[in-house]
């Protein structure tokens, strides 16, 4: 019954998100022709079909769509409720609050592991109906990264969402705290970090990818993702905690 | 009365939209001496506070809350059950959608006005010097360009009734509208590139070399995308009238 409830508070913005996703993947692939030569010259990296690939899909705008929808995936919870009224129905579920946030925590983990996973299967596919080569060998790798990277984007609303009563006040916070986030490890003294959740995901950070061809390095460190997947985790239980003492 | 309730929907996001914008200035200003010193390319001040603020984090947030404050209206009201209470008061629908879209859109022009305050001082306090001129050209290109991406979502936010649908939608929205102009037939009319005027990328006003505005900024152009805005808050308008609620 949770699950239910949090899939029918969840489902529009997921399905849109699923959709805009696959849609990105179908027009950058299956138009390649007529946009390659705009992404080529604007971006000097690109020179053949794997670097543009990356560049407009899993290392660009549609990771970006990826990042925003997991924000908006987070919102949502008992302060909501809260706004609406319907808070008292919530809670007179015979659950502990515990149970009803983890239940929402679960769900949007795999709707994120979901969209995480459209882009490798529909490119690969897309790619092989336009007489282009790009293996699931080299998509399927990214799925743990986006993710892991989608999950910790996610736990960033998911938090906000439980310390702000206004769904937009919780959605403008998120966002600023995300792009102070995204700016802030860009800082010559944390650089060795790679603390970049962007560049994580897109295999840049630390060195999935071979930055001149974007091909696949020998080396898969699972630390980074161990690592952002604790810090979700630790935004998510911190989030529960909050919510369990709150005086709703 | 109107213009006092959308204030008050409105205005924690737009406070905490001015303050994060406030914010970004100043730690991009006070932040400039270790960022240029690892940059890949020797570059000046005015080159960083261009490529930071008006290129970067600074325009992210700008044209994000500009979308972020589209959204909301009538039908989210509907959504959430209190529409009734804002049918009942007695003024047309009209006014309660133009009023909601007038307090918007001086959110808007206040974040947007935020780095005309903020970076000159901040850049004294840095030791640095950075001409008003350039924030006010700035903001201008900003308010024009932000009333594009506003009145866009605020009129996909009175067609859809979902929350958060009219913001999921309106950014790939951007993007695709973004993509077509790099199509050839319409890689020549530059003027079309909303996201190339806001911040003045290869444009004939702009300097590259020294990123500064030089020429005067495109007045016709910035009063078409104000028009196209008002048209798309008009729409919204009229998109309330019938609906049976």
């Amino acid at each position: 019954m949770l699950w239910y409830k949090a899939w029918r508070e969840s489902r529009v913005r997921f399905l849109l998100s699923a959709a805009l996703i696959a849609a990105m993947c179908l027009v950058y692939t299956l138009f390649q022709a007529r946009l390659y030569p705009g992404v080529a010259h604007e971006t000097p990296r690109v020179h053949n079909y794997t670097q543009y690939i990356h560049w407009t899909i899993f290392g660009g705008a549609t990771r970006g769509i990826l990042q925003l929808s997991c924000l908006l995936l987070g919102l949502g919870g008992l302060q909501r409720d809260r706004k609406q009224n319907s808070l008292g129905f919530t809670l007179a579920l015979p659950v502990s609050r515990f149970s009803l946030i983890a239940s929402r925590a679960a769900l949007g983990l795999v709707q994120v592991l979901a969209l995480a996973a459209i882009p490798s299967f529909i490119v690969t596919a897309a790619s092989h109906l336009i007489g282009q080569q790009l293996p699931l060998a080299y998509t399927l790798p990214f799925i743990p990264l986006w993710a892991v990277g989608g999950i910790f984007t996610f736990a960033v609303s998911f938090l906000c969402s439980v310390l702000f009563s206004s769904e937009y006040v919780s959605l403008v916070v998120a966002y600023v705290a995300y792009m102070f986030y995204l700016a802030g490890v860009r800082h010559p003294m944390l650089g060795q970090y790679h603390l970049h959740v962007a560049d994580f995901m897109s295999g840049l950070a630390p060195h999935y990818l071979d930055r001149s061809t974007m091909l696949w390095s020998n080396t898969y460190a699972l630390i980074p993702i161990a690592g952002f997947f604790a810090a979700a985790l630790t935004m998510m239980t911190i989030g529960a905690l909050v919510t369990a003492s709150q005086d709703l | 009365m109107l213009w006092y309730k959308s204030w008050r929907e409105t205005r924690t996001v737009i406070l905490v939209g001015m303050a994060a914008m406030a914010i970004a200035c100043v730690l991009i200003v006070l932040n400039q001496q270790t960022m240029r010193d690892h940059a890949d390319t020797p570059m000046t001040y005015i080159a960083y506070i261009w490529k930071a603020v008006y290129n970067s984090v600074g325009r992210d947030i700008f044209v994000i809350l500009s979308i972020i404050l589209g959204s909301g209206g009538l039908l989210q009201e509907r959504a959430h059950g209190t529409s009734g209470f804002t049918l009942a008061l007695p003024v047309s629908r009209g006014s309660i959608v133009l009023t909601r879209a007038i307090i918007g859109y001086f959110g808007v022009l206040a974040i947007a006005a935020m780095p005309i305050a903020v970076l000159p001082i901040a850049s004294r306090y840095a030791g640095q010097y950075y001409p008003i001129a350039q924030t006010l050209g700035f903001a201008a290109l900003w308010a024009a360009g932000g009333a594009v991406f506003y009145g866009f979502t605020f009129l996909l936010s009175h067609h859809l009734e979902g929350e958060y649908t009219s913001i999921l939608l309106a950014v790939p929205s951007l993007m695709l509208y973004g993509v077509i102009l790099q199509f050839p037939w319409l890689a020549g009319l530059r003027m079309l590139n909303i996201f190339d005027i806001i911040n003045g990328e290869d444009m004939s006003f702009f300097n590259e070399a020294e990123h500064l505005l030089i020429a005067p900024l495109p007045w016709l152009t910035l009063a078409v995308m104000l028009a196209v805005s008002f048209t798309f808050v008009i729409f919204a308008a009229r998109r309330m009238q019938p609906r049976d609620f």
